[in-house]
């Protein structure tokens, strides 16, 4: 939690673009006509996605944080689930 | 015994000279193509999970033809056509395969069980490694799913057959359930069939085309694995459940989808293990048996011979390919937009095959420099891909239905 926490302004700012974009497109749009209502339908599905890539941006890491150590030889007997055969 | 008539003691082969020529022919080739489906299935060339029972499924189907009454033909497999109440309760009895079709195909069940499974496996941790690139490149692997829908209304399709068949591209068999039985029931069955086997045969495919348009050179360049950041599986079901809420409320028609995959992947990160091993294993295989066997019990002569099947069979071969090479494109956008380091054949595996094609991304790769490891950031854009192709069969349900 401490990390949401540390980046919450991502985690706010981009949900708030998001529900926002939702709003826009849902909401506000469909009560307008003509262009107004392409034009904001078109942004409220940029803001939309703007939104998810802000949140996305709260994963990203510094250079004196954490990042995953890889190996340097596979474990062949505790293969990953992408390794295994599925539809 | 002189009275003995042996026709209608084997009633399989009775029907057979009884139909019509067309059919008759029809029969023995879906016959013949079954036993071949369950042949490359054994041997792997095609997927075995689905090409067995799908296989089995048509040769019996096909076989077990009998004379209902007096007068008309049929099996007792299943009833695609039934809808009227009184009918429905009446094959519900008789059909043994009936009552799974009914309660998970025609309302879409079973595509949201596969893709709960597929939630299950899928780490969605990768996509957060580069999520601005995973998905451009998913982006330009939909080519294929944008670009058929007009050459399939070209070829005589209607706006909601090409649709259906443009899902292809989208290369992920349950998307591809879910739009036909939305938009196009008439055609569901030769679609899905059609996506299945292109499905099943990209692994065998793909291959060759990233051979062809990336040079050995670009295909052994090393990722630096060094900057995969650790996410939390707190920040992963944070964005998991925030990233559901906002899809659903955008797309509605295709919240069951949505909801599928993601409850998965928040109950994988959750670690609730005895539904994890539920859904990984019992719902993701039982379904997956089941939609094969289904699948082949419904290419019954009569309801699949249709003179649209050879457009689709073309449609479907072509919307793969294009968005094969609409993923390679978008790995070569990648690879100038990072300065040379990106290596594009991981564009190959924004068609979201999961995790066909990110397997085919990682085997190339291999082939030409054993320390190329692009299995996390082939997967985070595979993931990507799912999220787009659920997306655009969000537009295509929502603008045609």
């Amino acid at each position: 939690m401490n990390r949401i926490r540390e980046k919450k302004i991502y985690w706010i700012g981009g949900s708030a673009a998001a529900f926002s974009g939702v709003v826009l497109v849902k909401l506000v749009a469909p009560d307008l006509s003509g262009s107004w209502q392409q034009a904001l339908q078109v942004a409220g599905y940029v803001l939309v996605f703007a939104g998810l890539a802000i949140i996305s941006c709260a994963t990203r890491r510094q250079k004196d944080e954490e990042f995953v150590e890889v190996p340097e030889k596979s474990n062949k007997k505790n293969r990953p689930f992408f390794f295994r055969r599925m539809p | 015994m002189q009275n003995v008539d042996l026709l209608y003691l084997f009633q399989g082969i009775a029907t057979m000279v009884a139909s019509e020529p067309t059919i008759a022919i029809a029969r023995v080739v879906l016959i013949g193509l079954g036993i071949l489906f369950v042949f490359l299935g054994a041997k792997e060339t095609l997927e075995p999970l689905i090409m067995i029972p799908m296989g089995v499924g048509m040769a019996s189907v096909n076989a077990g033809v009998l004379f209902l009454s007096a007068t008309t033909m049929g099996t007792i497999f299943v009833d695609p056509m039934a809808s009227d109440v009184t009918k429905l309760m009446d094959v519900l009895q008789i059909n043994f395969l009936q009552p799974i079709y009914t309660f998970t195909f025609s309302n879409g069940l079973i595509a949201c069980l596969v893709f709960m499974g597929i939630g299950v496996i899928t780490d969605i941790g990768y996509m957060l490694i580069s999520p601005f690139k995973s998905m451009v490149i998913a982006v330009c692997a939909e080519l294929g799913t944008v670009l058929t829908f007009p050459i399939a209304v070209a070829m005589g399709l209607n706006y909601k057959e090409a649709a259906s068949i443009a899902m292809v591209g989208g290369a992920d068999g349950p998307m591809v359930l879910y739009t036909s039985l939305m938009l196009a029931k008439d055609l569901f069955v030769p679609i899905t069939i059609v996506a299945y086997l292109y499905l099943s045969l990209t692994y065998a495919g793909y291959p060759y085309l990233v051979r062809l348009l990336i040079p050995k050179s670009l295909r052994g360049i090393k990722m630096d694995l060094t900057k995969i950041p650790n996410v939390s599986k707190t920040e992963k079901i944070a964005f998991a459940i925030i990233t559901n809420t906002i899809l659903c409320l955008l797309f509605p028609v295709a919240a069951p989808l949505f909801m599928s995959f993601f409850v998965g992947v928040i109950i994988k990160e959750a670690e609730v293990t005895r539904v994890v091993e539920f859904l990984e294993s019992t719902v993701l295989y039982g379904s997956t048996f089941f939609l094969g066997l289904l699948l082949g019990v419904l290419c019954e002569a009569s309801t699949i011979l249709n003179a649209k099947v050879l457009i689709l069979l073309v449609l479907g071969i072509t919307s793969l390919l294009i968005s094969g090479i609409g993923g390679i494109l978008g790995g070569y956008l990648m690879y100038f937009a990072t300065g040379r380091k990106y290596n594009p054949v991981i564009g190959i595996a924004g068609v979201s095959c999961v995790p066909t094609t990110a397997k085919v991304a990682q085997k190339e790769a291999f082939a030409v420099n054993k320390r190329a490891m692009l299995i996390p950031y082939a997967m985070g854009a595979n993931i990507s891909g799912v999220i787009t192709s659920a997306i655009l069969a969000a537009i295509y349900v929502t603008l045609l239905r």
